[in-house]
C-alpha cells in the first residue's frame, strides 16, 4: 500500500567501511507533518536525514520525492528539488551579514546580467521576509553573522531554507545548543511553517521531551535497524520511546545519589564577587565544597561558562577573587588552576575539548605532559595512563592509536574527562558534559561523577539541561544576565523553579526561602 | 594482529609511503633512462647538494606543522652567514665566527617566534618583514661585497671525506634521527602537532601555546644557522644573493613530503623523502639535457601535483 508522502525512502542501507549505519530502512515523511527521526548515537539517524540532503550517498534502495524517483548527488540537488537541511555545523558566512546570508545567491537582486548587486533591494527583501516570520524583533538585518547567538544562527538557516522554497527541511540535532526559550521560539516557527507553507520537516534527535512537544510522529532507529517506523506520537509513552531507543528500560539515569551527604565542611573553592572584563559575568559569589556537586544552571548567553572560564584564567577578571583551599589566585591563568588542582572539561569537546586527528593515547595525556618539568615524554606512561583510563572509565576504542575521531560522541567525552582525570583533581568543572551524547553514554558519565564526588572530588556542574541539574546537584546557581538570579538546594529544585530563576527579572530582589 | 599493526601504520603514514614508492619509480625509470644517474658519484653528489635545503627543512617543518610559515629562512642564511663570514675573515677565529652564526640565526627565529607567538602577527607578514630586513642588513654590512676567505680548517673538516662520502652529510642524517625524535617523543614536537591541528584545545589543556609556538621558530632559526655553516664549508664565500629562494626550496620539499599547510600533518620522514625526490629531479633534468629554463616549470608542476594527490586522497577518506 503506496503511502501518500512527500519523500519517501523505500528499502536504504549505508555502510560506511565494515559498519553498518542503516539497514534496510524505509521512510515516509507526509507534507505538513514533522516526523521525528530518534536513536542513539550512531544509530544512524543523521545517516537518513544526510542521505535525504545529498551529503551521503545511499549504497542500496531508493528516494522518491513527489511521486518520482530521485538520485540526490550532492546538496545543491538536493536544494534544487526542495529538500533543504540544517546541519549542527552551520554553513553561514560569518563576515557577512543577515541580509547577504540569506540572499547572496539570489540572482534577482543582481542587475546587469546578474553582476551588480542591487544592496538597497536585498536588504529590504531580507527585512520583509524577517517580518514574515515576526523574527524582525530577533534578528536584525545588517548584523554580522558572526555576532550572533546559536539560536539566530540557526533561524537563518531555516529562513534561509524556507527562501529557497523548500518542501523539506531536514534539521540535525536542532536544539543541542538552544536554552529552553530559543527552543520554544524554534518551535513555534516549526508549527507555523508546517500549518502556513505545508512544509514538511524531519526532525533528527534524541531529546525525548522535545519530540512529544513538536512531532506528529516518529521514527527509531538503532544500530542501523528500524525500530518504530513512522508511528503517531498520539498514544506514545516515554517509556516505549526510550525502550525502542535503548533496547532496555533505563529507571535511574542518575544513579542513586544521597543529596546534601555529600558535603563536608571544607571549602575547597570560593569565588568571591567575580567581575569579568567583557560584562558578561556581575558580581557571583559562592563555595564550593568537598564532594559536592555544585549546579550552575541558567539560559544561553547567561554567563554560565564565562564564569567558568573566569575562574580559570581563560578569560581576564575585571575584578573579584578566587580562592582556592583558602589561597588566593592572584592573576589566574589556566596553567595556575591545572597546578592547584582544577580540572576544566570544556562544553565543545570538537572545538577546544580534544585534539581529534591526534590519537586517543595523546589526547589522553596532554595535560599531564602540559604539566610535567621534563622535556621529554615516555610513550610507555601514555600507553599505560590510556589503558588505565580506557579501564576506568569503559572508554570503547579499536585502538589507542586510532584518532579521536574514529569515537562515538560519547567515547570522545570519555576521553574528554578522562584527559582531566590523569592530575587527579580536587576541583573538576564540567561545562555541558552530557551535551550531544547518547542515553546509555549520559548515565555512565552521570556515574563516573558521583564516583568522583564520592571520593572527595568538588564538581561544578554547568548544563542547561534542567532535568540534569535537578538529578545530580547539591546546590545550584542560576544566572541570569550574568548575575546569580539566586540559589537552590536540591529540595527547592523544579523545573519551574529553575526556569523562573533563569528568566524573570524580578527587579533585583531574589525569592530565596 | 600484525597485519593490523601494518594497515594502521599505511594509513597513519601515507603521504610518505606514497611519496617514497613514486621515489622509487622514478629513481627505477631515471637509472634506465640515463647511464650517469645511478652512479655512486652522482648520487653522493646530490645529496651534498640537498644538505643545504634538507636541513632548512627540518625547520620548516616545525612551523608548517605548528599551522605557520617561515619566509624569512634564505635570508636568515645570508645574514648569519655574512656576519659570522666577515668575523672569521678578519679575525681566523672559527669558532667565535660559528658562534656568531648560530647566535644571529637563532635571533632572528626567536624575534619571528615572538612576533608571532606573543603578538600574534600572522606568520606569513611577520616572517616576510624580517625576511626583508636580514636581506637588507646583509647588503648594509657587507657594502654590496662578499665575504670570503674564511678559515682553512672550516672546509677541510666540513668536507672530509669518509667512505667517500663528506662530512657533513653524516651530520644530516644525524640531524635528522635526531629532530625525528625530537618531533615524536619530546613536549616541543608533540605539541607542535596539537597547536598545529587544534590551538584552542590545546590551550585549553593547559599548554602554553605562545611558547610552543616560538619555540618553533626558534628551532627554525637554529636550522638555519646550521644550514649556514653547510653553505659555508660548500661555498666558501657568501655574498649578499646568498640563500635566494632558498625557503620555497624548503616549503616545496615539506609539502612534497606531506606536510600539509592547514597545520597539524606532516612528519620530517614525509620532509627528508621531499626533498631528496625534489632535488633528485632537478639533477634528472639537467642529466637529460633539458633546458635549465625549463626547471622551475617542471619543479613547479611537481609541487601542485603532489599538494593535489594529497587533497584528493583526504577527500575520498572523509
Amino acid at each position: 500500500m503506496p503511502e501518500q508522502g512527500i519523500l519517501i525512502g523505500e528499502n536504504i542501507s549505508k555502510h560506511f567501511g565494515g559498519t553498518t549505519a542503516l539497514d534496510n530502512v524505509s521512510f515516509c515523511l507526509r507534507p505538513g507533518e514533522v516526523h521525528a527521526l530518534m536513536g542513539e548515537n550512531g544509530a544512524g539517524k543523521s545517516t537518513l536525514g544526510k542521505i535525504f540532503s545529498g551529503v551521503y550517498k545511499q549504497d542500496s534502495g531508493k528516494v522518491i520525492f513527489n511521486g518520482e524517483e530521485v538520485k540526490i548527488d550532492n546538496p545543491r540537488a538536493a536544494k534544487e528539488i526542495g529538500i533543504s537541511i540544517v546541519l549542527q555545523e552551520f554553513n553561514l558566512l560569518p563576515d557577512l551579514s543577515v541580509a547577504e546570508n540569506l540572499l547572496i545567491c539570489s540572482d534577482e537582486f543582481y542587475s546587469c546580467r546578474h553582476s551588480v548587486l542591487r544592496k538597497r533591494a536585498m536588504y529590504s527583501h531580507a527585512q520583509e521576509l524577517l517580518k514574515l516570520f515576526e523574527l524582525d524583533g530577533a534578528l536584525n538585518v545588517h548584523d554580522k553573522v558572526e555576532k550572533l547567538s546559536v539560536a539566530q544562527m540557526q533561524m537563518l538557516e531555516i529562513l534561509k531554507a524556507v527562501d529557497s522554497d523548500a518542501k523539506v527541511i531536514i534539521l540535525d540535532e536542532p536544539t543541542a545548543a538552544l536554552s529552553p526559550h530559543e527552543v520554544s521560539q524554534l518551535f513555534d516557527i516549526v508549527k507555523r511553517l508546517k500549518a502556513e507553507k505545508n512544509i514538511g520537516f524531519i526532525i533528527v534527535s534524541h531529546k525525548i521531551e522535545e519530540i512529544f512537544e513538536i512531532a506528529d510522529r516518529v521514527t527509531v532507529f538503532r544500530d542501523g535497524k528500524q525500530i518504530l517506523n513512522g508511528e503517531e506520537m498520539a498514544g506514545m509513552t516515554e517509556q516505549k520511546l526510550v525502550k525502542s531507543m535503548v533496547g532496555r528500560e533505563i529507571n535511574d539515569l542518575y544513579g542513586s545519589r544521597e543529596f546534601g551527604t555529600h558535603k563536608e565542611d571544607e571549602v575547597v573553592l570560593e569565588v568571591r564577587n567575580l567581575f569579568d572584563a567583557k560584562g558578561r559575568v556581575k558580581d557571583i559569589s559562592f563555595e564550593l565544597r568537598r564532594g559536592e556537586i555544585l549546579g550552575l544552571t541558567g539560559i544561553a548567553g547567561a554567563g554560565r561558562s564565562e564564569c567558568a572560564r573566569c575562574i580559570l584564567g581563560v578569560d581576564k577578571i575585571k575584578s573579584g577573587q578566587v580562592i582556592v583551599h583558602g589561597e588566593e589566585i592572584t592573576h589566574p591563568t589556566l596553567r595556575k588552576s591545572i597546578e592547584v588542582g582544577i580540572g576544566f572539561v570544556t562544553e565543545d569537546r570538537k572545538n577546544d575539548g580534544l585534539i581529534l586527528d591526534e590519537s586517543i593515547m595523546q589526547n589522553t595525556s596532554m595535560v599531564k605532559h602540559s604539566m610535567q618539568k621534563s622535556p621529554f615524554l615516555s610513550t610507555r606512561q601514555a600507553r599505560a595512563t590510556a589503558s588505565e583510563m580506557k579501564e576506568k572509565l569503559n572508554i570503547k576504542m579499536g585502538n589507542m592509536l586510532d584518532s579521536c575521531d574514529s569515537l562515538s560522541g560519547g567515547n570522545q567525552q570519555k576521553v574528554l574527562l578522562a584527559k582531566w582525570l590523569t592530575m587527579n583533581p580536587d576541583i573538576l568543572i564540567v561545562d555541558e558534559p552530557t551535551r550531544g551524547i547518547d542515553i546509555s553514554a549520559k548515565s555512565e558519565i552521570y556515574s563516573i561523577l558521583n564516583r568522583l564526588s564520592d571520593s572527595g572530588v568538588a564538581i561544578l556542574m554547568i548544563s542547561s539541561e534542567m532535568p540534569e541539574i535537578i538529578g545530580m546537584c547539591d546546590r545550584t546557581i542560576v544566572m541570569r544576565e550574568g548575575i546569580n538570579a539566586g540559589e537552590l538546594d536540591h529540595s527547592q529544585m523544579t523545573e519551574e523553579s529553575i526556569a523562573t530563576l533563569a528568566t524573570i527579572n524580578s527587579g533585583g530582589t531574589v525569592n530565596e526561602e | 594482529m600484525k597485519n593490523e599493526n601494518l594497515s594502521r601504520f599505511l594509513k597513519l603514514h601515507r603521504s610518505e609511503c606514497t611519496m617514497l614508492l613514486v621515489f622509487i619509480a622514478f629513481y627505477i625509470i631515471m637509472s634506465f633512462a640515463s647511464p650517469v644517474f645511478s652512479t655512486s658519484k652522482n648520487v653522493l653528489n646530490v645529496l651534498s647538494q640537498m644538505t643545504v635545503v634538507a636541513i632548512l627543512a627540518i625547520g620548516q617543518t616545525f612551523v608548517i606543522v605548528s599551522g605557520g610559515i617561515d619566509l624569512s629562512v634564505g635570508m636568515v642564511v645570508c645574514i648569519s652567514g655574512m656576519l659570522g663570514g666577515m668575523y672569521m675573515s678578519k679575525t681566523g677565529n672559527l669558532l667565535v665566527g660559528i658562534l656568531i652564526v648560530l647566535g644571529v640565526a637563532l635571533l632572528v627565529g626567536m624575534i619571528n617566534g615572538f612576533l608571532v607567538g606573543y603578538m600574534k602577527i600572522a606568520a606569513f607578514i611577520a616572517t616576510l618583514g624580517t625576511q626583508s630586513i636580514c636581506s637588507s642588513l646583509a647588503y648594509v654590512t657587507s657594502n654590496g661585497n662578499s665575504a670570503a676567505g674564511f678559515p682553512r680548517m672550516l672546509s677541510e673538516v666540513g668536507n672530509y671525506r669518509i667512505f667517500n662520502i663528506r662530512m657533513y652529510v653524516y651530520f644530516l642524517i644525524i640531524l635528522y634521527i635526531v629532530m625525528i625524535w625530537v618531533m615524536a617523543r619530546t613536549k616541543v614536537g608533540r605539541f607542535t602537532y596539537a597547536i598545529g591541528s587544534n590551538k584552542d584545545a590545546a590551550r585549553l589543556s593547559g599548554i602554553n601555546v605562545s611558547l610552543y609556538t616560538m619555540l618553533c621558530y626558534m628551532i627554525s632559526g637554529l636550522m638555519c644557522g646550521l644550514a649556514t655553516l653547510v653553505n659555508m664549508i660548500r661555498l666558501m664565500s657568501v655574498d649578499p644573493t646568498t640563500g635566494t629562494g632558498l625557503e620555497m626550496d624548503a616549503i616545496a620539499g615539506a609539502v612534497i613530503g606531506g606536510v600539509s599547510m592547514a597545520g597539524g600533518r606532516g612528519s620530517l620522514v614525509g620532509t627528508f623523502i621531499g626533498v631528496l625526490l625534489y632535488t633528485f629531479l632537478r639533477n634528472a633534468l639537467n642529466l637529460l639535457g633539458i633546458n635549465p629554463f625549463w626547471q622551475g616549470t617542471v619543479t613547479g608542476i611537481v609541487i601542485i601535483f603532489a599538494v593535489l594527490a594529497e587533497s584528493l586522497t583526504n577527500r575520498k577518506n572523509r
